[in-house]
Formats: C-alpha cells, sequence, structure tokens
C-alpha cells in the first residue's frame, strides 16, 4: 500500500424517512430481535426458570402426585438428606466413583499420549482405535462388559483361572459385580475404558502445542528423559491437565448410567446393588424424583449434586492456578 | 520425549519397539471387546454356558440375531433417534452460529449477562432443572412425546460458546464490505457468516449428532411407550428384559453398535476434531 487515504465514512442518510422492507428487517435491530427474543425466552423457559423454581422448592415437600400445591417446610429436606444414611452413603460412592476412574484413565492416557505423540507412523491409526469405545453407545458398552465380567465364563476370570493352574495356586476368583467390594470399581474400569480415547485425544491436542525447541534445547544441556518430562511436559501440559481434570472430575460424580445398566436389570428393579456399593448420589436423585416422586426431597438432593460438583470444580482450579514449586 | 520428529527416517530403536508393543497391548484393549461381543452373538446359548468359553463359535447360529431383530423391533428405534437427533442437530448449528456471531459480532445492552447465562449451562449441573422441566411437561400433558424429547435442546449453551469463539475468525472488514454493499444484517448472517463457519458448524454437528444419540437420562424419565423410544433407551430395556440370556443381548447391542461404528469410521476425522473442539462429554 503506498499512501493512506484517509475516508470519512459518510452513513447513508436517507432523504426522508421512508418505512421499507429494508429499514424494517434490514438493520441491527431487527438481527438482535431476530436472534435474541426466542433465545432469551428458550433459556428462561428450559434453564434459568427451571434452576430457580427446582431450588425454591427443594425447601417444600413438592409432589406431581399430589393435587395440593407445594407447602413450605423450611429446612425440613436437607436435614433429612443430612441424616438420611442413604445419602452419605451415595456421596462417598461418587466421589470414590470420580476419583478412582479419572485418576486411573489419566494415569493410562497420559503415557499414551506422550507415546503416540512422538510416533513416526500409525498415529492415526491408533488414535482411530482408541477412539473406537468413546463413540460406543454406552448401553452398549455397559452390555459387552457385564458379559466380560462373567464369574464363570468371563474372559477375566478365564484368565486367571488359567493362571491359577499354571501357578499352582487357587484362590476364590472374582465376581467383578456380585461382590460389593469391588462392584464399583468394576463399574469404573469399563468407564475407563470407554472415555479411554478421548483423553488421549484432548492430551495430544496439549502436547502438540508444546514447542519442540523446549526439548532441543533441554537436551543439549543433557537433560535426561524423566526431567524432559518433569521440567518442560508437565509444567507446560498443565492447563490441559487441569482442564481435563475439572471436566472429568466434574461429569464422573454426576455418573448414572454406568452403573445402571450394568448392576440393575433397569427400570422397575433396585438400583445400587450389591449392598449399596453402586448406589451414587445421581442415582438417589433418579429414585426419590422418578421412582418415589418425591420432588421437593429430589430437588434437595439436586442442589447438593450441584454443591458437591461446584466445591470439587473451585478447589482443582485453585490448586490448578498455583505455581507449582520445584 | 521430542514432540517433533525428524524427517530422516531412522531405524527402529528399542523405544519405539517398546512405544510400538505399549500401543498394540492398548488397541488390543480397546478393540477385544467388541470382538467378544460379535463373535457371542453368533454363539447358541448351550455354548455361551460353557467353561472355558470358546473364541469362535464351534456351531455358527443366527437365532440370537433374529430374535433380537424382531423383538427389539430395531428399525423403530433407529428411525426414532434418527429423527429426534437429527432435528436437534439442525437446530443447534443454526442457533448456535446465529447466538455465537451475535454475542462475538454485535453490541448491545445486556450481551454478557446472557452469555454468562448460556455458559452457565456447560457448569451447572443438570438435575435442579430437570425436576421442573418434567413437571413442566407432565402439566403440558406432554411427557411421553418426543416433544418433550426435543424441545429443551433446541439450543445448546455449549454450541453457543464454541461458535463465539469460532467467529474470531471473520474479520470484521469483510462484515463492513457486505454492510457497505448494502447487505441486510440478517442477509449477512446468512449468506457471509455461514458460509465462512462451515468447518466450525460440521464438527459442532457431529458432536451434537453423537452427544444427544447417545442420551439415555432425559428419554428415561420421558417416555415411557416402547414406540417412540431411542436406540439407548430400548437397548437398555431389552437387556433388563433378557438379563441373563447375554447371547440375545449381545446380539441386540451389535445391531445396536454397528451403524455408529460406520458413522464413526466414514467420519472419523471430524469426528475426533469435534471432540477435541469440545473437550466436553456427556
Amino acid at each position: 500500500m503506498g499512501e493512506v487515504t484517509v475516508r470519512a465514512v459518510q452513513p447513508l442518510i436517507p432523504p426522508r424517512r421512508q418505512i421499507t422492507w429494508f429499514s424494517v428487517f434490514g438493520g441491527r435491530r431487527a438481527l438482535l430481535a431476530y436472534a435474541l427474543i426466542p433465545a432469551v425466552l428458550f433459556f428462561t423457559v428450559f434453564w434459568i426458570y427451571p434452576l430457580g423454581v427446582g431450588f425454591m422448592r427443594s425447601f417444600t415437600n413438592w409432589s406431581p402426585m399430589s393435587v395440593r400445591a407445594p407447602e413450605f417446610v423450611g429446612l425440613d429436606n436437607y436435614e433429612r438428606a443430612f441424616s438420611d444414611r442413604m445419602i452419605g452413603i451415595a456421596i462417598v460412592n461418587s466421589v470414590k466413583f470420580a476419583i478412582f476412574t479419572v485418576g486411573l484413565r489419566l494415569a493410562i492416557a497420559l503415557p499414551l499420549a506422550i507415546v503416540l505423540n512422538n510416533l513416526r507412523r500409525g498415529r492415526d491409526f491408533f488414535r482411530l482405535v482408541y477412539f473406537l469405545p468413546v463413540v460406543t453407545s454406552v448401553i452398549a458398552a455397559g452390555v459387552i462388559w457385564r458379559f466380560l465380567y462373567l464369574p464363570r465364563n468371563g474372559i477375566f476370570n478365564t484368565g486367571l483361572s488359567a493362571l491359577q493352574q499354571i501357578l499352582g495356586l487357587s484362590f476364590d476368583l472374582p465376581r467383578y459385580l456380585q461382590d460389593p467390594n469391588i462392584a464399583l470399581f468394576s463399574v469404573g474400569v469399563m468407564s475407563v475404558w470407554r472415555w479411554l480415547g478421548f483423553v488421549v485425544v484432548l492430551l495430544m491436542a496439549g502436547l502438540s502445542s508444546i514447542p519442540g525447541e523446549f526439548y532441543e534445547a533441554a537436551r543439549i544441556d543433557g537433560a535426561s528423559r524423566f526431567q524432559l518430562f518433569r521440567r518442560i511436559t508437565l509444567p507446560l501440559l498443565r492447563p490441559t491437565l487441569v482442564f481435563v481434570l475439572v471436566t472429568e472430575i466434574a461429569s464422573e460424580l454426576q455418573v448414572f448410567t454406568e452403573a445402571f445398566v450394568m448392576v440393575s436389570r433397569g427400570s422397575g428393579s433396585s438400583l445400587g446393588g450389591p449392598a449399596n456399593s453402586t448406589l451414587t448420589i445421581v442415582m438417589l436423585f433418579y429414585q426419590s424424583a422418578f421412582r418415589n416422586f418425591e420432588f421437593g426431597y429430589a430437588s434437595t438432593i439436586a442442589v447438593i449434586i450441584f454443591v458437591i460438583v461446584a466445591v470439587f470444580s473451585v478447589v482443582q482450579l485453585w490448586l490448578g492456578r498455583r505455581r507449582w514449586e520445584y | 520425549m521430542n514432540g517433533r520428529t525428524p524427517s530422516v527416517r531412522a531405524p527402529l530403536d528399542v523405544s519405539q519397539v517398546f512405544s510400538y508393543g505399549v500401543l498394540l497391548v492398548g488397541a488390543m484393549t480397546s478393540l477385544l471387546p467388541f470382538v467378544f461381543m460379535v463373535l457371542s452373538g453368533f454363539k447358541d446359548s448351550s455354548e455361551l454356558q460353557r467353561i472355558p468359553p470358546t473364541f469362535l463359535p464351534e456351531q455358527w447360529t443366527l437365532d440370537n440375531f433374529t430374535w433380537a431383530w424382531d423383538t427389539l423391533r430395531f428399525p423403530r428405534l433407529f428411525a426414532n433417534s434418527i429423527l429426534i437427533t437429527t432435528i436437534i442437530t439442525l437446530s443447534v448449528i443454526y442457533t448456535s452460529g446465529l447466538l455465537g456471531y451475535v454475542l462475538e459480532k454485535i453490541e448491545f445492552p445486556g450481551r454478557r449477562i446472557l452469555f454468562f447465562a448460556i455458559i452457565s449451562t456447560m457448569f451447572v449441573p443438570q438435575q435442579i432443572a430437570m425436576v421442573v422441566l418434567w413437571d413442566f411437561f407432565n402439566s403440558l400433558k406432554l411427557l411421553n412425546t418426543h416433544i418433550a424429547l426435543i424441545m429443551p435442546f433446541l439450543y445448546s449453551g455449549f454450541g453457543i460458546f464454541l461458535m463465539k469463539q469460532a467467529m474470531h475468525t471473520i474479520p470484521d472488514e469483510l462484515l463492513d464490505a457486505a454492510r457497505i454493499d448494502g447487505a441486510s444484517e440478517i442477509g449477512i448472517f446468512h449468506r457471509i457468516v455461514i458460509p465462512n463457519m462451515w468447518p466450525s458448524l460440521a464438527a459442532l454437528a457431529i458432536f451434537t449428532f453423537m452427544f444427544n444419540y447417545d442420551s439415555f437420562f432425559w428419554p428415561l424419565i420421558v417416555l415411557q411407550d416402547y414406540d417412540l423410544y431411542t436406540v439407548p433407551l430400548g437397548l437398555a430395556f431389552f437387556q433388563g428384559q433378557y438379563f441373563n440370556d447375554l447371547g440375545r443381548a449381545l446380539a441386540g447391542t451389535t445391531l445396536a453398535v454397528i451403524p455408529t461404528l460406520v458413522v464413526f469410521l466414514v467420519l472419523q476425522r471430524r469426528i475426533i476434531q469435534g471432540f477435541t473442539l469440545s473437550g466436553m462429554k456427556g
């Protein structure tokens, strides 16, 4: 560009104010009305209003089966929740499940992502294969894993009993989904399997944004592989790791379908077995809302779920923001 | 441990062999459950009881599949799922593009509050709203209809957030040029913004489709008639019915999984890209 000319853009002012098609439908106001009126209506009706009403009604004895209007009962629902043994069990189960699945998944996904990122050939192939379970319906995954976990002739116990014979040992084969001590973790392993490829892909995206020069410079200085990982990969991957942890923990705390489909027979049957070992907090919410139709109490449980998820998210963000000391 | 690999091909060293070994074990773990699923669907119930289990069916039988096909009424489930998910997806890409554009490129009062309300849908757990929404549809006598399944998902906070980010790439000069040429503001969105945003919209479409196709909780509490069921719901019901008849359950599962896998294998690049953009899961 040779010379810069300064132009004043004159707004086009029509000589008379005419009402034309363009003056009504062509301008910014028309676009804003077109975009915002339905959107504001939608988010009010389907989000803001239900949130507000749900919160308010957690202080009532609301039930959709009752013809009477919900009555304000103060903190009764909350008192009931805090003395409800089941809620304690469900919260502990959900927190255990979230920490177990997210921790194990990350521990497997991080090495896989690093190895994949350094791969010369076949990267797309492996990424594709790891991603297959992610796109499989969670119900299908549950059925498949119920089959793998069969106590008598499932694949895991077939392998274990072969191992027993080779080593000449004898121990009781685990009953993965029937033993209250391990059922929750058996469901968790399925969840780790299903979402592993997703976390691998996210971590790969984070890893590929780390400049290769950092590694070259460090290697010239004689850094070992572990040092490269510890001093370059880990700190520069931190934003991705924090993001993955926060979103993963938040969604795993709300686990429902996996446990629902692997342990119970579905609608009508009892939930959270064996011995309440797979009862999660969202399952309890489902039970009080849509089996017992105690909507007031269910709203209270929903508020508790919200508080738990919020506390976990805030704590992780706070920890993630702090500089790591070396 | 290097992100950039040299283009000169060096012979495989020990660490490379080890890497491929680890990756192959991972790949087997991902794939084998599917192999077992398909093969076991072809076994009869006595073979499925055998200890130790067989790998390949000794006697291939289609009984489980025909039974599952008839009982599941799979075409019905599939049609329901496709109908619902397509309507939601079309609506979400259009509304996300529109809202993303307006929130990013047009000044108006209350913009920040609106954006905050929209992205709160991504972070606040849905259960509080769910009870009220159920009651809302119940009072309108719309429970047990596809309308109740579609309506609450016509907009997506996540989609709007994603498209607002993507709108950074549209230069303001392009929009101003169209204005000088006398284009209407709504016309600019349709004729300039949408064509330019097509790759992002496609990624969002695929993500929205897969996410909603597998939706379970809301359909579970809304629908009662089997004729209205979606694939995940029908499959869950079916596997509850045949809880201890795994041959049938696995055959049904195979039928339900095949369309998803085919779509995934065809569109895999865009799907993985869509999920990476999102960083979110159900």
